[in-house]
């Protein structure tokens, strides 16, 4: 989606200029790995017009593979942030109706080609809520994903404001879920699926239950985040991997210069973990870290290397200047 | 398009004064990253044209941005090298009226200028590829791109790949003590299509337009005055299969004229003159034009006519697009080409 928000903490009511750029729960996966030294193709589709090519420049300029991007008519969704402060929330105005992605339909996307050489297809909750044509190109994904042994990953990013093209949730995250070895899911995305009645079980009841439901999923993953305020946060991962629940240690995030996007980079951070370290433990850790730095950098993605979170995995909090 | 094209120079970084700032009055700085060859690369990949850049980078997070852009515009960027310390800069200010603009060079020691010859795999880049570019900035730098100039446009030569050369001839360059004449005269000898501005033949090789003075009469470029500089410059380079000639008519800063000449040892093709009357961003117009002009070529081949006045107006657009590359797609320039100069808002 094209993001346009003003610029500063300034508030919708006062500006005159809005600051422009782009983003979307799987693009900023795939900017954060490529920042991280990946090799990243991001698939979506967008209008065939001036908008639609600055989106895929975007794309191109932070690393991206974009040679399956494909283009046609509708719009470019688009998102309005006004970024809060200490005990103002920020807040987000979606218009992203009959967007050129929205109108994505099963056979515009040969996924066959596209995940010829790939270890790995994320995609998030987000995209199957967009459409019908949407939710049929990800299941379409994953039958190739999981036919050829590339593993998948599913942030599930509950959206209350989506869901509009007349499917639920809850039945539409059953079908996918079953493709899925990796899950990143808070204990209320589980429950929604799972149909658990009564008080709230904890985040490891829930993973167990998920993972002997759908037998496919191996490892499930969280964060906690603690709002002090819109300013000040703490966030901590979790990780299930069918044995015990790993912890990252907290990382107090004291002075936030922007929190959109975090969910994402705690994602790429986890992708990269899982895919460089033998070791669960240390992709917990990875990826907590990873989240945690993006919450000082500006926009949508987490615009640091793996050396900048190694460093702060390693205990660096200290923020001095690198010479 | 399939005819692969690959440009090789310097990319800088430009610093700018917002809007028509003076140096002295900035506070902040405008970013773009440019430079002659890679200027024509982005033109190139707008029109469609795979296009490689190659140079050489500092491997620090400003060569990167300087990579990051170039990918950004669709240029491919596999062959460029890394080495070095520092990413040139140029700082612009830009003039208005009868106030020219000014470029500050801070580029000696950058990673381009202390390249050497060896260290691209020329004949690796070469592969597939139809066209090579090239600049009369690139050895102005040092002895060491004026020799990696030298070895690929040698290695060019052999494979038979067409080599163009925009002459741009750079006053305050030159500081390493190359012989100047020398060294261009052996490089544009290797060339197929050699394009200039009013003043470079005659600062390069003393070859000038017959009955005028570019810096007095800078308003009054006339076509026919060029004939003479081209057909010297053919008899001077015989490889030279087309001679061209940018030729801008400074009115003022502000306001300039723009049209081209194309002689192809036969026939001497002219342009329309466009009146540019409010300058966005002149810096990069003549890469724009080499942009075009290859474009053209490659797109009409039996055409000269065509080929030179796609390179103009699209050249002539340039004059309104802020930074230095030439953002404009094949249809805007055919627009203009096709006569529709109105800049009416196209719903």
């Amino acid at each position: 989606m094209m993001r346009l928000s003003p610029p500063g903490y300034a508030k919708f009511s006062q500006v005159n200029e809005l600051e422009l750029a782009y983003g979307g729960g799987e693009a900023n996966v795939a900017i954060s790995l490529a920042y991280f030294g990946m090799a990243c193709v991001h698939v979506t589709r967008f209008p065939d017009n001036l908008i639609g090519r600055s989106a895929t420049q975007y794309l191109r300029h932070h690393w991206l593979d974009t040679s399956e991007v494909i283009y046609g008519e509708g719009r470019m969704g688009k998102y309005f942030i006004e970024k809060g402060a200490v005990h103002r929330s920020s807040e987000v105005v979606y218009e992203r109706d009959h967007s050129a992605f929205s109108l994505i339909e099963p056979e515009m996307v040969n996924w066959e080609r596209v995940l010829e050489c790939a270890d790995w297809f994320h995609f998030t909750g987000i995209t199957p809520g967009i459409s019908q044509g949407a939710f049929d190109n990800c299941l379409k994904a994953i039958e190739v994903a999981n036919r050829n042994g590339i593993t998948v990953s599913l942030d599930v990013h509950s959206r209350k404001n989506l869901w509009r093209y007349g499917r639920n949730q809850e039945d539409v995250l059953n079908e996918l879920i079953r493709g899925c070895d990796v899950l990143i899911a808070s204990q209320h995305d589980m429950q929604n699926v799972l149909d658990i009645e009564g008080k709230e079980p904890s985040f490891e009841t829930c993973a167990c239950m998920v993972s002997s439901k759908y037998n496919r999923v191996k490892k499930v993953v969280d964060k906690n985040r603690e709002s002090l305020n819109a300013s000040h946060n703490r966030v901590q991962g979790l990780l299930w991997n069918g044995v015990s629940t790993l912890y990252s240690s907290t990382f107090d995030v004291t002075h936030i210069v922007d929190r959109v996007g975090t969910g994402d980079a705690f994602a790429a951070g986890l992708i990269y973990g899982l895919l460089e370290y033998e070791n669960d433990q240390d992709a917990i850790d990875f990826a907590s870290a990873a989240c945690s730095l993006k919450h000082t950098v500006e926009g949508d993605a987490n615009l640091v290397s793996s050396r900048d979170v190694k460093r702060l995995v390693q205990g660096n909090v200290s923020g001095r200047i690198i010479r | 398009m399939n005819k692969r094209v690959v440009t090789f120079g310097e990319i800088m970084l430009r610093l700018a004064p917002q809007g028509f700032l003076r140096f002295s009055q900035a506070n902040n700085f405008d970013v773009v990253y440019g430079g002659g060859e890679s200027n024509v690369a982005v033109s190139l990949a707008n029109y469609g044209v795979p296009v490689d850049f190659v140079t050489r980078l500092p491997k620090n997070d400003i060569g990167e941005c300087a990579l990051m852009e170039m990918r950004k515009r669709g240029v491919n960027t596999d062959h460029i090298i890394f080495g070095g310390d520092r990413l040139g800069i140029y700082f612009l200010e830009t003039g208005a009226v009868s106030r020219g603009s000014k470029v500050v060079y801070d580029r000696a020691h950058s990673a381009m200028s202390e390249i050497s010859a060896g260290m691209i795999d020329w004949e690796k880049v070469f592969e597939g590829v139809s066209w090579f570019h090239w600049t009369g900035i690139t050895p102005a730098i040092s002895h060491g791109a004026a020799d990696a100039c030298l070895e690929a446009v040698k290695i060019a030569s052999k494979k038979g790949i067409t080599i163009s050369t925009d002459l741009n001839y750079r006053a305050k360059l030159w500081k390493y003590g190359g012989d100047r004449e020398a060294i261009m005269t052996e490089l544009t000898s290797y060339c197929d299509i050699i394009l200039g501005n009013e003043e470079d033949a005659e600062m390069h090789f003393g070859i000038k337009p017959a009955g005028i003075s570019v810096q007095t009469e800078g308003h009054n470029v006339k076509a026919e005055a060029f004939l003479s500089v081209c057909k010297q410059m053919m008899a001077k380079f015989p490889k030279a299969r087309k001679v061209i000639t940018t030729l801008r008519g400074s009115i003022s800063a502000s306001h300039n004229t723009w049209a081209g000449v194309l002689y192809d040892g036969k026939q001497m093709y002219e342009s329309v003159q466009y009146q540019i009357t409010d300058i966005v961003d002149r810096v990069g117009g003549g890469d724009s034009f080499m942009g075009g002009l290859i474009y053209g070529l490659l797109k009409y081949p039996e055409d000269d006519q065509n080929a030179l006045n796609f390179a103009v107006a699209a050249s002539c657009l340039k004059h309104t697009i802020k930074g230095d590359a030439n953002l404009v797609t094949v249809a805007e320039v055919e627009k203009l080409m096709g006569g529709d100069a109105s800049g009416r808002v196209a719903r």
